[in-house]
């Protein structure tokens, strides 16, 4: 490991060597131990690896490590609470969005840039939005409701418990 | 929930359970759409997968991979490699335990293997291995590797160690060499049916090469304790991966353990077995060094060894009369094993027999199927397996065969559909269930409905076309020699651990069987652990979660539990408040009588522990129909499916939102078998094995508006009436496809992936049985 | 040098006198969205990195009565973001259906340019929109049209970057000391008689570009014939593609569907389409059909009237 690097991870402050081919989601993952970060394949194609770098969503396998010296990075984990859903992760359980749940740290987080960013839009826009990420298991159906219904209500209820009906 | 007094009946084998279903469901019982159990882990990030668990001192592993697709390994000197800085150990293919002989049999095919304490390292070691193999002349075709005189990949049937495999007795004179296996089967005079027939419709039809891309990579870790391996890695058919890679390993079936990570990862039959270059690959590194050793793929490995779906070649001559009615049926395919067997290869074959005789009346039947070994990529299970391919040949050659009688497709089908309690062609038993009439009915109503007062302009052609499909459920035997059992116990706090072989890939099986504990036993879902039993456990379970059985006959077993803990409760419950069984209800974990209402944790003293068990004296078959609408640009070929619906038969949806989730999920996987994925190899070295290069369905080319018709045909046999679900969903999906672009283009694509360059060919007037051109 | 660094300098000075002593070993990186999968299948070695992502006059967009100059480093998402971008619709158009929101938010035009790999989109955009690349190293400032900047490079054109090979995609004329400070985009002298349009076929969306074709026409005053063309196109050839047989053709015909295809009938003059994905003889046709439906956009879009 060649190069320092000091950045923000999900709120706390933390420094650790990396070296400049070194992509960010192996950092992540392999030094950082943080495994919410997904890893699926070597191209950027299927954004399990989404993460947000200064509240911008970016692949993290696509992102240079030493890129993120300075700035701050959020991943799923930085994504509501246990006892507190953000409210795109209500959304999805809301609407069955997760069936394996490998892509779905990605899908949360591509959706919670998308909605941030977005005043109006339909179904079309959110497939769009949603372009990144890869699901095998939903036929993405289901996470387009759960996208299509975040448009409907923006300040969704944050307290609607799990798994009730 | 009203509970009864538990009755007289105390068998333990699954119950009639049409009235059952009918019965008012509890709040979150079956029949509700409950929220899935393991959602909350999943949204938040916080579940762990295979490819996300360490454990203490554990080494990783590299294997190195043949480039060559066919040759013998002379020489494999590891000597460099070992002496690499935090190289443990360095394994040639010779010093790997099992059945590893000198032989290379596709593009990567393990050469040798590394383990040392970062995977970097263990990569950067694989770079000091020296080798010296001899090509051989490979073969590609499997319909030349099985002639006389092609190179030899296996002997015919090779003994490697994997289930199921039945006696052959090959009756082609053709068929020579490189045989995996084959079947052959007649009922009635085809000849003669052929020569009378008013119509005699001959197709050959091919389906290609597709992989599952599971987005978590297959990973693994294997440790031995004394004579004990442990392997922690998603597999879904837990008993028989444990015999298989106990026979394989030459040690014990007891003597391996498989286990689960914490949250196991999608499959769609690509975790159902173990693979040859996977489990035993680290098994023999962690023997060696004495560690745990991590064996992650690669994504382009997942391509390489990682198994396909197999590719097949198809033949059908089809005998009809004037008013469209089939006579005869002749089938013949050649499947395509590649470098490896896979435990449950054979079924490809199987399935493509009998699968048209679950639908359709067909008084001549005649079929012939063998699979065979090329230096291709090993094939292996994949959602599906076998009638996906066998269900595309079968329903576009049904759509062909009805437009030559001048017949509605539609029409022509159902003129020929089996009908409830009617035998089957080849003498077996009746269709019990069949939910096919009301999917073709329902399914078509809403297609009109949504299809209606569509403009097209003269850029686009706009196509309709539909296909029925079936699939068996569970291991397809219906013998009884496939049973589940499941252990249920109630603490004293009223919350209830479920111990079962179900694996939850994110089918939902784990929140199926707490839907059914709390339905019998009236506590609240979430007070419903559900855990997979250990190997050791007492309990008997043949399969796991494969073949669609989770929740037809795990569910069973759960069910036959539940109703035997609710009346054990009942009973302790009435005695602690002395009052009758009759009078003491239980919902949502809160105990109602006359006089009090207590919780469960109140009046329980003691665990309840029950064994429920289910056989499987039956393989009801599921039916589907979809209907799909594709608009294609003339000036491109490219296919847009703008409507599909799926009107598939489930028996009893127990979570109806999870089985929509699954057909959605089979029209994912159905288009891209129809319009986008194929895994191409040149001389056996795949030329895609990248996800940017492989093209997986984004949202945008599932269908614009998808519906999903849920018809419940109440299966006797089954939980609640439940049968199988993921599998046969799936197969009349791309035929539907392949119809309307046919209807579309007026030319049929008889070769899927049906690419907008394929379409394009197809649709310039050009032969659809001529290749489209190749450049240099 | 060390073993390895990475460093984000603060002006393009810095990144210049950088280039001028170690050309030969640093690279530079903008967004790293095309370099990280090329530095993980082993075709890059990226040891010695200049980050220009943090230089504020390569990420800012500006915009005069003439032009519109967008820094190389600014990302594509902040182009799309910005009211600056606001009179090039095509561009606009272009760069939302590039990749994905994550590619986005990282990848820029500098990027892009200088890998010129042929299947980007960006490329034929700015040729339409005849965009000037500005270049510059430590001996100074040059400006090139975008399409000279692939016309004649050919694989033994020095490359930049450390290794002869570059980064493998294709030849691009910039030598190894230089770095694409902007991109000038000239004010359409919009007298309501110009229009623009570009457009993709991929395998799948988000997959590779099968072929695309970006068309800007200028409408004579009666605005039933053409006066100008340009159509560029992606994914068809070796680099970075125009078709100049095409647009002599379109010039001075009228705005009819029958003379804009006879005239992209010629096109197979113009490119010799590749093999990858798909046969040359398919490629073409999709371009020739993705080119009469661009210009006929094109047409409306200046408020010509199709017959
Ligand atoms: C998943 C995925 C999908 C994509 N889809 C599309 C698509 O649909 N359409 C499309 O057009 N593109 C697509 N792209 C490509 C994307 O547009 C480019 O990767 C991006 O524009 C490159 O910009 P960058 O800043 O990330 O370049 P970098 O990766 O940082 O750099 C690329 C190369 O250019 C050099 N370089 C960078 N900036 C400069 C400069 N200012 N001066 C000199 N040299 C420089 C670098 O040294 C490097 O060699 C896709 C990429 C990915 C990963
Ligand atoms: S792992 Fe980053 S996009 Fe696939
Ligand atoms: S839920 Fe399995 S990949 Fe999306």
């Amino acid at each position: 490991m060649t190069v320092t690097v000091t950045f923000e991870l999900d709120g706390e402050s933390v420094t650790v060597e990396t070296r400049p081919d070194q992509p960010l989601r192996e950092l992540l993952r392999e030094s950082l131990d943080a495994k919410q970060v997904k890893s699926g394949c070597e191209s950027g194609r299927c954004g399990v690896c989404t993460v947000l770098l200064d509240d911008t969503v970016v692949k993290s396998c696509l992102t240079p490590a030493p890129k993120v010296d300075g700035r701050r990075v959020r991943t799923i984990a930085d994504i509501g609470t246990d006892e507190d859903l953000h409210p795109v992760q209500t959304k999805f359980v809301d609407n069955f969005a997760a069936q394996c749940g490998y892509c779905t740290p990605g899908f949360v987080l591509a959706t919670v840039d998308f909605l941030e960013n977005t005043d109006e839009f339909d179904r079309e826009d959110a497939k769009k939005a949603i372009k990144g990420n890869v699901c095998r298991c939903t036929g993405y159906e289901k996470i387009l409701d759960a996208i299509e219904t975040l448009d409907e209500e923006t300040d969704a209820d944050r307290d609607s418990p799990l798994g009730t009906e | 929930m009203t509970r009864e007094a538990p009755g007289t009946d105390s068998s333990r084998s699954i119950q009639a359970s049409r009235e059952t279903a009918e019965q008012p469901p509890s709040k979150r019982g079956v029949g509700t759409a409950t929220k899935r159990t393991d959602i909350a882990s999943k949204v938040r990030g916080t579940a762990i997968y295979g490819s996300d668990v360490s454990r203490p001192s554990t080494l990783h592993a590299a294997v190195l991979r043949a480039e060559t697709p066919h040759g013998t390994l002379r020489t494999v000197d590891t000597t460099a490699a070992t002496d690499c800085d935090g190289v443990v150990a360095a394994c040639s293919r010779s010093e790997l335990r099992g059945f590893f002989d000198d032989r290379i049999r596709h593009v990567g095919d393990v050469i040798a293997a590394v383990a040392a304490t970062d995977r970097e390292t263990a990569y950067r070691a694989l770079e000091e291995i020296e080798y010296d193999v001899i090509e051989h002349e490979p073969v590609f075709d499997a319909a030349t590797a099985v002639q006389a005189g092609a190179p030899i990949v296996h002997e015919n049937q090779p003994d490697l160690k994997q289930h199921r495999q039945h006696p052959i007795e090959v009756t082609n004179e053709e068929y020579v060499n490189n045989i995996d296996d084959y079947h052959a089967y007649q009922h009635g005079d085809v000849d003669e049916a052929l020569n009378t027939a008013d119509h005699v419709i001959e197709r050959s039809y091919t389906t290609p090469r597709v992989s599952h891309c599971n987005l978590d990579t297959h990973c693994c870790i294997a440790s031995w304790t004394d004579d004990q391996l442990h392997v922690e890695t998603t597999l879904g058919n837990i008993t028989q991966a444990q015999e298989e890679l106990g026979d394989f390993l030459e040690i014990d079936h007891d003597s391996v353990e498989i286990t689960v990570p914490p949250t196991p990862s999608s499959s769609f039959g690509g975790r159902s077995l173990p693979k040859f270059t996977f489990e035993p690959v680290a098994a023999s590194l962690s023997e060696r060094t004495g560690r745990p050793v991590r064996l992650e793929f690669p994504r382009d490995v997942e391509f390489l060894a990682g198994e396909t779906r197999h590719k097949t070649e198809w033949e059908l001559t089809m005998g009809v009369t004037d008013d469209g009615e089939i006579t005869a049926l002749q089938t013949s395919v050649i499947a395509d094993t590649g470098g490896y067997p896979n435990g449950v290869g054979h079924i490809v074959l199987s399935n493509g027999r009998d699968r048209p005789l679950d639908m359709y009346r067909i008084p001549n039947y005649e079929y012939e199927g063998v699979s065979v070994f090329t230096n291709n990529v090993p094939a292996g299970e994949y959602r599906g397996i076998g009638v996906t391919q066998g269900t595309f040949a079968l329903e576009s050659h049904i759509d062909e065969v009805a437009r030559t009688v001048g017949m509605d497709p539609l029409t022509f089908r159902s003129r020929n559909l089996l009908e409830e309690g009617e035998d089957r062609s080849n003498g077996r038993g009746p269709i019990d269930t069949s939910g096919v009439t009301e999917c073709l009915e329902r399914g078509q109503r809403t297609f009109e409905r949504i299809t209606d007062d569509r403009s097209s302009s003269s850029n686009e052609l706009v196509g309709r076309g539909v296909a029925l499909g079936t699939h068996t459920t569970g291991s397809g035997a219906g013998d009884g020699r496939d049973v589940s059992e499941a252990e249920l116990t109630m603490r004293t706090d009223g919350t209830v651990t479920a111990k079962t072989a179900g694996v939850e890939l994110g089918q939902g099986s784990d929140t199926v069987m707490s839907q059914i504990v709390a339905h019998e036993v009236g506590v609240p879902p979430e007070a419903v652990r559900v855990e997979r039993f250990p190997a050791s456990a007492a309990l008997d379970d043949s399969l796991g979660a494969v073949a669609s059985r989770s929740t037809y006959l795990i569910g069973g077993a759960v069910r036959d539990a539940g109703t035997q803990l609710s009346s054990t409760l009942v009973d302790r419950i009435s005695t602690a408040l002395d009052c009758s069984p009759a009078d003491v209800r239980i919902d949502d974990g809160t105990v109602h009588t006359d006089r009090s209402t207590v919780s469960i944790s109140d009046l329980l003293e003691e665990e309840i522990t029950v064994v429920g068990r289910a056989t499987a004296d039956d393989a009801p078959a599921s039916y589907g129909a979809h209907f799909a609408e594709v608009v294609v640009d003339p000036g491109t070929g490219h296919v847009d499916v703008r409507t599909f619906v799926a009107a598939q038969d489930v028996g009893f949806a127990i979570n109806p939102k999870m089985v929509e989730g699954q057909l959605e999920g089979a029209v994912l996987h159905g288009v891209e078998f129809a319009i986008c994925s194929e895994l191409r190899a040149d001389n056996g070295i795949p030329e895609n094995s990248s996800l940017a290069d492989y093209s997986v369905a984004s949202p945008v080319e599932m269908p614009n508006q998808l519906e999903c018709e849920i018809i419940e045909s109440a299966e006797r046999s089954g939980p609640y009436g439940a049968k199988g679900l993921g599998t046969p969903s799936l197969p009349p999906v791309a035929p539907a496809i392949g119809n309307a672009i046919r209807d579309a283009i007026g030319n049929r694509i008889t070769n899927p992936p049906a690419t907008a360059e394929r379409v394009f060919f197809a649709m310039a007037g050009r032969d659809f049985d001529e290749e489209v051109p190749v450049d240099e | 040098m060390s073993d390895q660094s990475y460093r984000f300098p603060d002006s393009i000075e810095e990144v210049k006198r950088i280039l001028d002593r170690h050309n030969d070993e640093v690279t530079i990186v903008s967004g790293g969205q095309t370099l990280l999968p090329l530095v993980r299948d082993g075709t890059v070695e990226l040891d010695h990195a200049v980050d220009i992502s943090r230089i504020p006059a390569l990420t800012r967009i500006e915009r005069t009565a003439e032009k519109t100059v967008i820094g190389s480093a600014v990302t594509y998402r902040d182009i799309l973001a910005s009211e600056k971008s606001d009179r090039h619709p095509m561009l606009l158009e272009a760069i939302d259906g590039i990749g994905d929101r994550q590619v986005r938010s990282l990848g820029t035009i500098g990027g892009a340019l200088a890998s010129g790999e042929p299947a980007l989109d960006i490329i034929p955009v700015l040729y339409c929109l005849d965009a000037t690349v500005v270049i510059g190293s430590s001996d100074g400032t040059r400006r090139v049209d975008v399409d000279a900047l692939y016309r004649n490079a050919t694989k033994e054109t020095e490359l930049r970057g450390p290794r002869e090979d570059y980064i493998g995609l294709a030849p691009v004329e910039i030598d190894a000391s230089e770095i694409i400070e902007a991109i000038e985009i000239p004010a359409i002298d919009d007298d309501g008689h110009h229009g623009e349009d570009y457009r993709k076929q991929t395998n799948v969306a988000g997959g590779w570009t099968i072929s695309g074709v970006g068309t800007s026409v200028s409408l004579s005053a009666t605005r039933d014939r053409i006066d100008s063309a340009r159509v560029g196109l992606a994914a068809v050839g070796q680099t970075g593609a125009s078709a100049p047989t095409v647009e002599t053709a379109l010039e001075g015909t009228p705005t009819t569907m029958q003379e804009i295809t006879k005239s992209v009938e010629q096109l197979g003059a113009d490119i010799e389409p590749t093999t990858t994905l798909v046969t040359s003889q398919y490629r073409l046709q999709v371009a020739k059909t993705l080119a009469s439906r661009s210009i006929a956009e094109a047409v409306t879009r200046a408020g010509g009237e199709l017959e």
